[in-house]
């Protein structure tokens, strides 16, 4: 005979079934979530293991890398000394004071005194006297015809008065002060 | 909310309503015989009106009562069937003269209000069929679920203990069960259920411990009807 029931409600064999489930559902989970963290620790211990290695390996490649950037820049500073060097030999080579003074000296020669010199990097300014201005002007293209000599200024010229202490005799003399470059 | 033991046990905890009785009985089926055992039994007496007519009066004792047969036995998640019986009910035999009859040709007081439900009896000697109709309203419906509900009882049904009488009968009868018999017994009694089913093999068919079988000899009117529920949600399990 059929029963009589005034409600409605779950069947044991349904809460039978939903309990399985239930069960069964959060077994399911457990074991995925399980699974999950055993792959995320692997990966993990992967990570930490490569990061560690790197953080090992970073300070050897940064000195590394720090010999090789001071290596390049000594490498160019020693470009630029011998750049430097070797344009100081051109210059010790092109511009000699012991070479100009022994020019100087055999130039003026004769009726020619030379009276000072001033050497100033390629510049020299000297001032001489001579007797006669024809011996001025032949001093001008000797120096200007010298190989050294690029450029000779005469700044002034004026005349003064030599005298000779044996002979008490005054004298009229050419003085001119030269800027040569060199 | 449904526990364990809920998972594996075919017990039934049956609990009925009368007018001033509460019982409360936890029945074990046998799984290869008719019999069932009687683990546990409990039988307040309500003079003070807590459940009179049907009508839920003093939900906090009853649930009291209740609660504490199911704490003292452990019976938390097990299936529950409870059968009410009192005057806020309308139960009641109807011939209608066809054995299969529209639900609409059956006359119930404030259909509508109230659930109803109905079952085929016996036949009559007009040809008539007879029919168990009961019907409760939504309100006294809702206090017993919500009593339920408070306990934390795993509820399979609410039915009344007129019918759970009729299952016990069934029961008792077993396989040579027939409903034009119930109808002779019912004829016989005046329709009244509490009386046809016969007792001893009521007893046959409750194997019950020693601390309750002063119940079984004296308290057989309160047991029946208690196993009638347990019989009606065996095919359930």
């Amino acid at each position: 005979m059929k029963k009589i029931n005034f409600i409605k409600t779950l069947s044991p064999k349904d809460q039978q079934a939903f309990l399985i489930w239930y069960e069964l559902s959060v077994m399911l989970v457990c074991i995925l979530l399980v699974g999950m963290v055993v792959c995320q620790i692997v990966q993990c211990y992967t990570f930490a293991r490569v990061y560690f290695q790197y953080r090992r390996s970073v300070p050897i490649h940064l000195s590394q890398q720090e010999l090789y950037t001071k290596a390049k820049e000594y490498e160019q500073k020693k470009h630029l000394v011998q750049k430097r060097l070797e344009s100081l030999y051109l210059q010790k080579e092109s511009f000699d004071s012991s070479t100009i003074l022994s020019s100087c000296n055999t130039l003026f020669q004769g009726n020619r005194v030379l009276q000072s010199v001033l050497v100033h990097d390629a510049q020299v300014t000297c001032s001489l006297q001579c007797a006669e201005s024809k011996d001025m002007i032949a001093l001008i293209n000797t120096l200007k015809a010298h190989e050294l000599c690029k450029s000779v200024v005469v700044s002034h010229i004026k005349t003064v008065q030599a005298s000779s202490k044996s002979k008490n005799v005054i004298t009229p003399l050419l003085e001119a002060t030269m800027v040569l470059t060199f | 909310m449904w526990q364990k033991k809920a998972y594996q046990s075919n017990d039934i905890v049956s609990i009925s309503f009368t007018a001033d009785i509460l019982a409360c009985a936890w029945l074990r089926p046998s799984t290869k015989s008719l019999m069932y055992e009687l683990k546990a039994y409990k039988r307040v007496c309500l003079n003070r009106f807590e459940a009179a007519g049907g009508y839920i009066h003093n939900p906090t004792l009853l649930g009291q009562h209740i609660s504490s047969f199911f704490e003292k036995h452990k019976l938390e998640g097990s299936y529950v069937s409870l059968g009410i019986q009192g005057t806020a009910l309308h139960e009641g035999i109807i011939y209608l003269p066809t054995g299969n009859p529209d639900p609409c040709d059956i006359i119930v007081p404030k259909k509508q209000q109230h659930v109803w439900m109905y079952r085929y009896l016996y036949p009559d000697e007009n040809g008539h069929a007879a029919f168990y109709v009961c019907s409760i309203s939504q309100s006294l419906l809702l206090q017993y679920k919500l009593l339920a509900f408070r306990q934390r009882l795993n509820l399979l049904s609410i039915t009344t203990v007129s019918m759970a009488y009729v299952h016990a009968y069934a029961h008792a009868y077993g396989n040579a069960f027939r409903h034009s018999q119930l109808g002779q017994d019912l004829e016989r009694h005046h329709h009244q259920f509490n009386a046809i089913v016969p007792g001893d093999i009521i007893r046959r068919r409750l194997k019950v411990s020693a601390p309750y079988a002063y119940a079984l000899e004296h308290e057989l009117s309160t047991l029946t009807p208690l196993l009638g529920l347990a019989v009606s949600e065996r095919e359930s399990l």
